[in-house]
């Protein structure tokens, strides 16, 4: 693929997402990964899955990943147009809403909305953690690791920063004792 | 996702006079740098409604509202309504921009940092370890989300339509470009006409 032709791509996988981020980017996490690994192979699972992290441990909306993944696979042009893709549908149309959605009581249809879209926002958020955690050559720990932080955030106040701390110390420390108690090296790097 | 109903009217006016542009780029961008995972949104209010005083609580609710309501991500959505409201439409697009482009470049830094630290064995396994952690947040907002948004048999199904569609498919153009559409129309039909 030449380098306008990859541009394109970015942006024709990026821009259609874009309306779709219902819920927020995390709903969009299972799409882009089977976009840009599987579909396009311009990362390798590995690659995207170390993206993620450092989306997650850099601070700002996460939906940056977009970014880092468009500068990865072509550069500043690559950045700069895969973040207007992303952002760019969503907030025309929020811009254009901005006029006709009314302070005060929230009509019939505007709680419609609402309502209408945060199962899937929920079915999308959860899929992606399962395609994200399903990707070739990832070890059962992160498993356990991931439904672990995700039922004690889910069930108390814990700062974000602490689970994350504490969920890679722990991944960590599982593949160092597995590695020493000679267990079969799973698939990491 | 917080079902707010606004507490006061837009008819209120807004409490100090409108910033300037600099201003709204440099508070979005503070804000955007030091968000961290979730509570954006806690963040937002403290500094917008109760700090600078730039909005009315009620119309920041409702702002809020129609930010999380549509798709897209919540900050800039915010940043583009509250901008709007304030300056127009450079308003929209500098409050937008400060809260992408200096977290933006951050994320690019960080990005080839990490890089470096991932050539290591260690490093690796603490970034794959970083990112099953990460993924346990994301799995909690999502439970988090559907402990809202379950609320009658017609949510359950339209939620293990999008749940399993997704992560069997991957793609999700398709499937939220007809059941989107489909449940909002149910929803409208299960929501009481007052």
């Amino acid at each position: 693929m030449n380098d306008d032709n990859l541009l394109v791509a970015l942006v024709l996988v990026f821009a259609p997402l874009s309306l779709l981020a219902v819920g927020g980017g995390g709903s969009l996490l299972g799409d882009i990964q089977q976009q840009v690994v599987v579909h396009y192979g311009w990362m390798t699972a590995q690659e995207f899955q170390e993206a993620f992290a450092v989306s997650r441990v850099s601070p700002g909306p996460g939906i940056l990943i977009v970014t880092l993944i468009g500068w990865q696979v072509a550069g500043l042009p690559g950045a700069v147009l895969s973040t207007l893709a992303i952002v760019l549908p969503s907030s025309v149309l929020i811009y254009a809403l901005a006029h006709v959605w009314h302070s005060g009581r929230r009509t019939r249809w505007q709680k419609a909305l609402t309502r209408g879209l945060a199962p899937i926002a929920a079915g999308l958020i959860i899929a992606s953690v399962i395609r994200l955690l399903a990707y070739p050559g990832a070890h059962p720990v992160a498993w356990l690791v991931a439904a672990g932080v995700g039922i004690v955030a889910f069930r108390s106040r814990v700062s974000q920063v602490l689970l994350l701390a504490v969920g890679t110390v722990i991944f960590v420390g599982a593949l160092l004792l597995l590695a020493a108690a000679g267990a079969p090296d799973l698939g990491l790097p | 996702m917080t079902d707010t109903e606004p507490a006061v009217l837009d008819t209120e006016p807004p409490p100090s006079p409108p910033p300037s542009l600099l201003q709204l780029f440099l508070a979005f961008g503070k804000i955007s740098l030091v968000s961290f995972g979730g509570g954006v949104t806690a963040l937002m209010y403290r500094e917008f409604v109760i700090g600078r005083r730039w909005v009315a609580e009620g119309d920041f609710m409702s702002g809020l509202a129609l930010a999380q309501a549509m798709p897209g991500v919540n900050v800039t959505n915010l940043a583009i309504w509250l901008g709007s409201q304030l300056r127009g439409p450079a308003g929209a697009v500098v409050a937008c921009l400060g809260a992408l482009v200096p977290a933006a470049l951050l994320i690019i830094g960080v990005g080839a940092l990490l890089h470096e630290l991932a050539k290591t064995p260690l490093g690796a396994s603490a970034l794959a370890g970083v990112a099953a952690a990460a993924l346990g947040l994301t799995l909690a907002m999502g439970l988090r989300t559907a402990k809202f948004a379950l609320i009658d048999r017609t949510s359950l199904a339209v939620f293990a339509v999008a749940l399993v569609g997704a992560a069997v498919f991957g793609s999700i153009v398709l499937l939220v470009a007809i059941l989107a559409p489909v449940s909002i129309v149910l929803a409208y039909r299960n929501t009481p006409d007052e």
